[in-house]
């Protein structure tokens, strides 16, 4: 039985992997994979239902859905990634001093953190993106912001338990300074989760961007991302499915497949 | 001996995972007759607990399978039967008491519901029948007002209350065999005694047989009939308990047995320690499994494995029986008795120190912790002051507020001559240059991710301004002055076992010469072998670089070994201070005798006629948060009398060099 799950677990991260690498080639190279260009329009074949020349279907415009969304795919991946990053690093350095310094700063932070997290994510970044002109920038702010709470208190957990361990404490009496002792022993120990956690935070963030771009707050662009594709698909559900379910699919997929690599990732950095 | 109640016949147990098939239990064989304890000694890793949890069947919760052999009990043989069946046996006819009696009860549950749970399971009784048992069962372990505690939650009850609730919990169904692994390891050597007493008279009580799993050959010396050890997953010698400690056949219990500090050896000699550590599991040595530690061993015991055969007092595998004694070999590099200098140069001077924790509790009602009330003592250059007391005594913390580690409430510490009390940090750099310390823990003492190399050179690298070529250099010298090898350097914290773990700690804390070290039970994790190498290494650099030790241990007989004087607290205060052998020849604080006379010991067990009661001081250590009036020792104080309560007695002399706070002394 054991065993079994071990295999299957091992296969859906090589699945995962082999997507996650699909949609990667997508973002870098579109023109590689898409059989048609996303802007070419097709009055002939208006709202065309998936077949083997158009393996997703086609929109109110005639453009294949499936190149839409490989092309599509470049703007989603920017997002996720950059809006990790920012709001990953932000709120990891802010964590982790916070939790380092402790006392009163520690306080502060703790209160600033608990203030931002009274705000539903997606409330904030809507305020964030509605405030600003809908561009690339806002919704990566947005997205960034509102996942600050989430990374930086997990640093702080993290920093603050290694903090007490006895090494640290060692490191104190040898006469180590406070700021090597913050970088060299605090900080590299306490990267494996928050590593595990910016994986995870990927797909949420492609996932929030997604539902953004739906509200109408997303990039209004000719190369639609996968947000608004859902959005703009929205009216034609009942006589075109398609052209929501694909991008959709294909959202859920890519999230799940990030999911999966993320979990991997911690198996394979904390063995516990 | 009357007919055996457990029979085990060549067990073996393996676990098995997806890269090592490795066998932990290899062929042993024992019997436990009825109301006879069997007590099975070891080092870590020996299999000593395996063995236990397969008698259990719980190894198999944990990943292992018994791969052959057999387990009669009663004429049943266990290792044939299916789960369900197991679980009629545990807990009912074998019930077991582990080592962490804080993580082996249920949080969330009272102890009276985890107790009557475990009667109900395997009688039928109804709620009120199982809730008085349950509370004469409490009463019975000696546990006052049992009515009280069965509605309390495990965290409300102290690590010695837990053990004999978990003791009461054991005995609910009049069990024929009690398994205890380990059970006095986490607890003080006062409530140890406590423990062992009544787990004697338990056994005396309800006929029952007892298997004791220990790493101290005092408990077994002072607990067992019957003696097992064992080594690397095989049982290597098993005799009666007095045969045993009188005549030891195999040369690795003769070296156990010559490791042990015991409380009256001669302070000057270096202790014998059994070289190297326990193989791991997946290296075993070919041949006899001992014999690249053993000192005897010939081609013979390299080839072929010796059986264990039946001598006229017991069993042993050796292929030497008889010809080997381990007790002929002379200690290598003896002491030269050097009677260090009396100098009178003061390297720590304190002076009424005293360390409060405050909490705030509700309505800003104020709970003062007392963890170091009122301190004083001198460390002199050059030598080791021994700190002993049970947990909670503030030993650690006093320790911690002599490095600075933690700011003093009131009072004063002076530093070779100078006020540290309230250096600012960066004088405070200065200062910690000449101090650095050892902890219990060397394996958490070592950032897991850092390489050996690395890890003794941080001190260097805080303060030196070297190249990194003779930081390197240094290292390497130092790697070698505490015995490991130059290619540790590039090696991570986890390929060492823990002796050599310390061995590193102690290489990064002699790095900048420091003149004082604080050693806070720096031994007290390892095993008695290792732990002898480690106390050797200690005293030998503290010859050759001159260092001042303070010596932080709640294991009396390496404190006396070690220290040249030695300072006893008790709940935040020092109670006695004395000349290491004067403490232990006459101590003068009841509390000290007590401590004393707590400390199961080899030579003692069977010294009178009779096997020797052990004679534990009543009672536990109270809250720092409460302490008693007057004496805080006087609740449990023997000689007690209206005074004690009343009047806080002061450090008097009572001898050369020796200090105690006692009404009761003149």
């Amino acid at each position: 039985m054991k065993k079994l799950k071990l295999s299957l677990s091992d296969a859906l991260a090589v699945i995962s992997g082999l997507f996650i690498a699909f949609i990667l080639l997508c973002a870098i190279a579109p023109g590689f994979v898409a059989p048609y260009s996303p802007t070419y329009m097709n009055v002939a074949d208006l709202l065309q239902a998936p077949s083997l020349t158009h393996l997703f279907g086609t929109d109110y415009f005639g453009r294949d859905v499936f190149s839409v969304v490989v092309y599509g795919s470049r703007d989603s991946l920017i997002i996720g990634v950059a809006s990790v990053l920012t709001g990953g690093i932000i709120g990891g350095i802010l964590g982790a001093l916070a939790g380092f310094i402790g006392g009163v700063v520690d306080t502060i932070f703790n209160r600033f953190i608990e203030i931002l997290m009274t705000i539903p994510g997606i409330l904030l970044a809507l305020a964030i993106a509605a405030a600003l002109r809908p561009s690339l920038f806002s919704i990566v702010l947005a997205i960034s912001v509102s996942s600050i709470p989430q990374y930086s208190r997990v640093m702080r957990g993290q920093v603050i338990s290694i903090k007490n361990r006895p090494y640290i404490t060692v490191s104190n009496s040898i006469g180590t300074r406070g700021a090597v002792i913050f970088v060299k022993h605090v900080l590299l120990n306490s990267w494996s989760p928050f590593l595990v956690m910016a994986t995870l935070g990927l797909g949420s963030s492609i996932l929030v961007a997604s539902g953004l771009s739906f509200l109408g707050l997303g990039i209004i662009k000719e190369i639609p991302d996968w947000g608004t594709l859902l959005s703009q698909g929205r009216g034609y559900l009942v006589v075109a499915h398609w052209i929501c379910t694909f991008p959709g699919l294909v959202i859920t997929a890519f999230v799940l497949a990030i999911n999966i690599i993320g979990d991997r990732l911690r198996d394979v950095i904390d063995p516990k | 001996m009357s007919e055996k109640l457990l029979s085990v016949s060549g067990l073996n147990v393996e676990f098995v995972n997806k890269r090592h098939h490795v066998n932990v239990i290899d062929g042993i064989s024992f019997d436990i007759s009825a109301g006879e304890t069997v007590c099975l000694v070891g080092e870590s890793g020996s299999g000593k607990s395996v063995t236990a949890k397969t008698v259990m069947r719980l190894i198999e919760h944990e990943g292992g399978r018994i791969a052959g052999g057999n387990l009669v009990f009663n004429g049943d043989d266990l290792a044939q039967y299916k789960e369900k069946a197991v679980r009629s046996i545990r807990g009912d006819r074998i019930a077991m008491v582990f080592q962490e009696p804080m993580a082996a009860f249920d949080p969330v549950f009272t102890i009276g519901k985890q107790i009557t749970e475990c009667i109900r399971r395997h009688t039928k009784q109804t709620v009120a029948q199982a809730n008085a048992k349950a509370v004469d069962l409490l009463r019975r372990v000696g546990i006052s007002e049992p009515e009280a505690r069965m509605k309390q939650y495990p965290n409300e009850l102290s690590g010695g209350m837990l053990q004999r609730a978990m003791i009461a919990m054991a005995l609910s169904c009049e069990p024929d065999i009690l398994i205890a692994d380990e059970p006095t390891t986490a607890l003080d050597v006062t409530i140890q005694a406590q423990i062992l007493n009544l787990l004697r008279e338990l056994k005396r009580e309800f006929n029952m047989a007892v298997l004791l799993i220990t790493h101290d050959l005092g408990i077994a010396a002072e607990m067992a009939d019957r003696v097992c050890v064992m080594y690397a997953g095989r049982i290597v010698e098993n005799s009666a308990t007095e045969a045993i400690l009188r005549r030891p056949l195999h040369p690795y219990t003769q070296g156990l047995l010559r490791s042990v500090t015991a409380l009256n050896h001669d302070k000057n000699e270096k202790l014998y320690s059994i070289s190297g550590t326990i193989p791991a599991l997946t290296e075993m040595p070919e041949g006899c499994r001992f014999n690249p530690r053993c000192p005897f061993a010939t081609d013979k015991c390299r080839e072929a494995e010796p059986p264990l055969e039946t001598r006229a007092l017991g069993s042993v595998a050796c292929w030497r029986t008889g010809e080997v004694n381990v007790s002929s070999l002379p200690v290598k590099g003896v002491d030269a008795a050097q009677e260090r200098e009396e100098s009178a140069e003061k390297l720590f001077e304190v002076r009424n120190v005293s360390r409060h924790y405050v909490a705030r509790g509700f309505g800003g009602a104020k709970n003062v912790t007392r963890a170091v009330d009122d301190v004083s003592f001198d460390i002199i250059k050059g030598e080791t002051f021994g700190l002993v007391g049970e947990s909670g005594s503030g030993k650690s913390t006093l320790g911690r507020l002599l490095l600075r580690l933690e700011k003093v409430t009131s009072g004063e510490i002076r530093f070779d001559g100078r006020d540290i009390t309230n250096l600012k940090s960066g004088e405070l750099r200065d200062t910690r240059r000449h101090m650095q310390a050892i902890f219990q823990d060397p394996y958490g003492s070592m950032d897991p991710r850092w390489r050996v190399g690395k890890i003794v050179e941080e001190p260097l690298r805080a303060y030196e301004k070297l190249e990194n070529s003779k930081i390197r250099g240094r290292a390497a010298e130092l790697l070698e002055l505490v015995g490991l090898d130059r290619a540790a350097y590039e090696k991570f914290p986890h390929e060492f076992s823990g002796g050599q773990r310390q061995r590193i700690c102690i290489a990064r804390a002699v790095a900048l010469s420091s003149k004082f070290i604080l050693a806070d039970e720096a031994v007290s994790a390892l095993d008695v072998s290792v732990q002898a190498q480690i106390v050797n290494l200690l005293r030998e650099l503290q010859e050759k670089l001159g260092l001042t030790y303070l010596f932080i241990a709640h294991s009396l007989s390496v404190v006396r070994h070690v220290s040249d004087r030695i300072g006893v607290m008790y709940l935040g205060q020092l109670v006695e201070i004395a000349p290491a052998t004067e403490l232990f020849s006459h101590p003068a604080h009841p509390y000290t005798r007590g401590l004393i006379a707590s400390v199961p010991s080899v030579d003692n067990a069977f010294a009178g006629e009779t096997r020797r009661e052990l004679t534990p001081l009543s009672g536990e250590i109270p809250s720092p948060m409460r302490p008693p009036s007057g004496c805080r020792f006087h609740p449990r104080c023997p000689s007690a009398t209206a005074r004690c309560s009343e009047e806080s007695p002061t450090l008097r002399q009572c001898g050369s060099g020796h200090l105690a706070a006692c009404h009761n002394i003149s």
